[in-house]
């Protein structure tokens, strides 16, 4: 498995320098049927990452750059009226894909919004009262850039932030990094470069493999334990959900089978625990006036006590 | 070089040693004795030595530290994590970290206050290769920025000839920022909304659908949607409607940052903007501190929510009194030439005294926020005005 992941990320480093971490929480997410979602300052390369692994991953790719003026049937698809064949004829939106990239999905409204939630979480979409099941294996890639220093955009609803699998800040690239990009975009763009190295046979196999790793119990009481915190903490006003648990398990599980091992340590809890969690949360007005979310998943972590024993049991 | 170098020694008692130690190699030689040149010798090394020693200590000492934004309120504890690395082989024995931080904020231990500034020294021995990581608990004091001013390294010669000042030439990457506290503010209900949503109001580009007032007759640049098909059907004649102008309930927070009593008036505000934030009303602010830019005065413009808040908290932490003021009248020709004016002021200072009749004259209601021997009162200036006739 870390060999895929190595041709993975080998592959994607031609066009994203420096974000290997990211390529494995992107492929973490796909084999657990997850959605991820993209946040950073502009210029980041948020699409340009997801539409790499996208071409790496192979299956087919949809783009939707939402607008304000973006209606749900754009995304979900429309049954209209073919005046040739005098009947409704259906047309399925960018939803039927393998990967879809919701591009700066905090400049839909909310109702456009929301046409992905059960897209995201059940894996198919309604259209006149009839439900239509997405290709398999689907993922969204959405990006969006910071609230705050936007105007005209319109915050993700608690539910639809609760389904996506992972948030993940994209940050900027160190000195080197952002010298490499310099001299590889210079004169050639290298995402034409970029080939599919897995296929979605590949990708269905790898996400039966990921179920089968190993949760002991002392882990399982180490997610409980960390995820009850986020409900208890005084910071925190809205704590992680049962659907929250079930990510972090998995997250955990994805990291140690990408690692190449059968069971789940704490160090893979505590690593995927901000990347899982911190989106799930919603502050206190007190407790955001002095911490960021990721600061009091940092707090909760610390104050844990780490099982020191654990092992492949089932 | 990462540090201005600054070598305190004494001249005249290093040229003495210098003139002392070719003294004794001279003489030493002269008369042929070797205890006269070795003792020379010796002097004129641990002269050279000591040079060298200055010269290099410094060259790959380094700062490690990564950028750190801290928010709190006084009272509130965190800690500054700092390392200090020394990537040579020369030794540091008996070193002093020096930091020189911004008032408002205090380091736990060993602080001295200077010249308007805080300054902690730190005792710290460093060996050749080694890195040591330095946790600085600190505490809020009162409200303001804090700034690490200054970050210097003082090594005293092993012998006592001199000390070597490093002063950290590099951007200190670390803020950390004291909210006011929060004092309550008394009768604060009646600035509450009793309607939630869209508020009647008579100066608004916005109409309310839902609030039919009349219809009047139409007008060939009128828009479909706003045809009174009823009133047309009965009379004969296109009528359009005639809505009720709307504009949706907000506060409009103005701040005199020459008020004597600012500190305890940006504590009540802090309260006015949480309690604000609870109910989900809008606001925005302004001081009246000059400021380069379009908006020629310290603003934050309408908005609502936590990160709402947390803007407008730090505004009101970073507000100097000693501020380059600005008229009162240009902050409320701002405020009166947005699309929407919101229906309540709230004013704070005597400055803003002046603008409440212009207030009043487009119908908005004004508070003005007092501090009485019972705490800080939002009074209604109209009501007062009423009462006196």
């Amino acid at each position: 498995m870390t060999h895929t992941l190595e041709i993975l990320k080998e592959n994607i480093r031609k066009a994203i320098i420096g974000k290997d971490e990211i390529v494995e929480l992107f492929l973490n997410a796909y084999l657990n049927k997850g959605h991820i979602l993209l946040e950073s300052v502009p210029g980041t390369g948020k699409t340009m990452l997801a539409r790499s692994f996208a071409k790496s991953a192979g299956g087919t790719f949809k783009r939707i750059q939402f607008t304000p003026d973006v209606l749900p049937s754009d995304v979900t698809g429309i049954q209209f009226f073919n005046p040739k064949t005098q009947e409704f004829q259906l047309r399925m939106g960018p939803v039927m894909t393998n990967i879809l990239l919701a591009d700066e999905i905090n400049r839909a409204t909310p109702r456009t919004q929301s046409s992905l939630l059960e897209v995201m979480e059940e894996r198919q979409a309604t259209i006149d009262g009839e439900s239509i099941s997405l290709p398999s294996p689907f993922m969204v890639i959405a990006t969006q850039n910071p609230v705050e220093s936007q105007q005209g955009t319109f915050s993700l609803p608690e539910a639809q932030m609760d389904r996506f699998f992972f948030q993940v800040d994209m940050g900027y690239p160190s000195f080197e990094e952002e010298r490499d990009i310099m001299r590889t975009y210079r004169a050639r763009n290298p995402i034409e470069e970029i080939a599919a190295v897995l296929t979605g046979e590949d990708i269905l196999r790898m996400q039966k493999e990921v179920q089968e790793v190993g949760v002991s119990e002392e882990m399982e009481s180490y997610i409980l334990s960390i995820v009850h915190a986020t409900r208890n903490h005084p910071d925190i006003e809205i704590g992680a959900s049962p659907r929250g648990t079930l990510a972090f398990m998995r997250a955990a599980q994805g990291r140690a089978y990408l690692a190449g091992r059968t069971f789940i340590t704490p160090d893979d809890v505590k690593h995927v625990a901000p990347f899982v969690l911190s989106h799930r949360l919603s502050l206190s007005i007190e407790g955001s006036l002095k911490k960021t979310n990721v600061m009091v998943i940092k707090d909760i972590l610390s104050s844990m006590e780490v099982p020191v024993e654990s092992g492949g049991q089932r | 070089m990462e540090w201005h170098k600054q070598v305190d020694a004494p001249r005249n008692g290093l040229s003495i040693l210098w003139i002392l130690s070719l003294a004794a190699l001279i003489t030493g030689l002269a008369a042929q004795s070797f205890i006269g040149v070795l003792t020379g010798c010796l002097f004129t090394l641990f002269l050279v030595c000591s040079h060298l020693y200055f010269k290099y200590v410094a060259k790959s000492l380094k700062i490690e530290m990564e950028r750190q934004n801290a928010r709190m309120f006084p009272g509130d504890r965190d800690y500054l994590a700092l390392g200090l690395s020394q990537g040579g082989w020369l030794p540091i024995i008996g070193g002093t970290l020096r930091l020189t931080i911004d008032p408002a904020i205090s380091f736990s231990a060993g602080t001295q206050e200077k010249k308007g500034f805080r300054v902690t020294d730190i005792p710290f021995t460093l060996f050749g290769k080694q890195t040591i990581k330095i946790n600085l608990p600190y505490e809020g004091i009162h409200r303001g920025p804090a700034k690490i001013q200054a970050i210097e390294v003082i090594i005293s010669h092993p012998f006592g000839i001199g000390t070597l000042r490093l002063d950290w030439k590099k951007l200190i990457p670390f803020q950390a920022l004291v909210y006011p506290e929060i004092s309550p503010v008394l009768d604060l209900e009646k600035a509450k909304p009793v309607n939630r949503g869209d508020f009647p109001f008579r100066k608004s580009f916005y109409e309310d659908p839902a609030r039919l007032q009349g219809a009047r007759l139409y007008t060939p640049d009128d828009p479909f949607n706003k045809i009174h098909w009823t009133a047309s059907a009965r009379t004969g004649v296109l009528h359009t409607k005639v809505l009720e102008r709307a504009s949706q309930y907000s506060w409009t927070i103005m701040v005199d940052i020459r008020d004597p009593e600012l500190e305890l008036k940006l504590s009540g505000i802090a309260y006015l903007l949480r309690y604000a934030t609870r109910e989900a009303i809008p606001f925005q602010l302004f001081f009246n501190v000059r400021c380069m830019g379009s908006v020629p005065f310290l603003y934050l413009p309408r908005g609502t929510g936590k990160e709402h808040l947390q803007k407008a908290m730090e505004l009101l932490a970073m507000v100097r009194k000693d501020s380059v003021i600005l008229s009162f009248t240009h902050l409320w020709n701002h405020a009166v030439k947005q699309p929407e004016l919101s229906p309540l002021f709230i004013l704070s200072g005597d400055a803003a005294k002046g603008i409440e009749g212009e207030i009043a004259a487009r119908k908005a209601d004004t508070y003005r926020l007092e501090n009485t021997s019972d705490g800080l009162f939002l009074t209604n200036a109209e009501i007062k005005k009423r009462k006196a006739m």
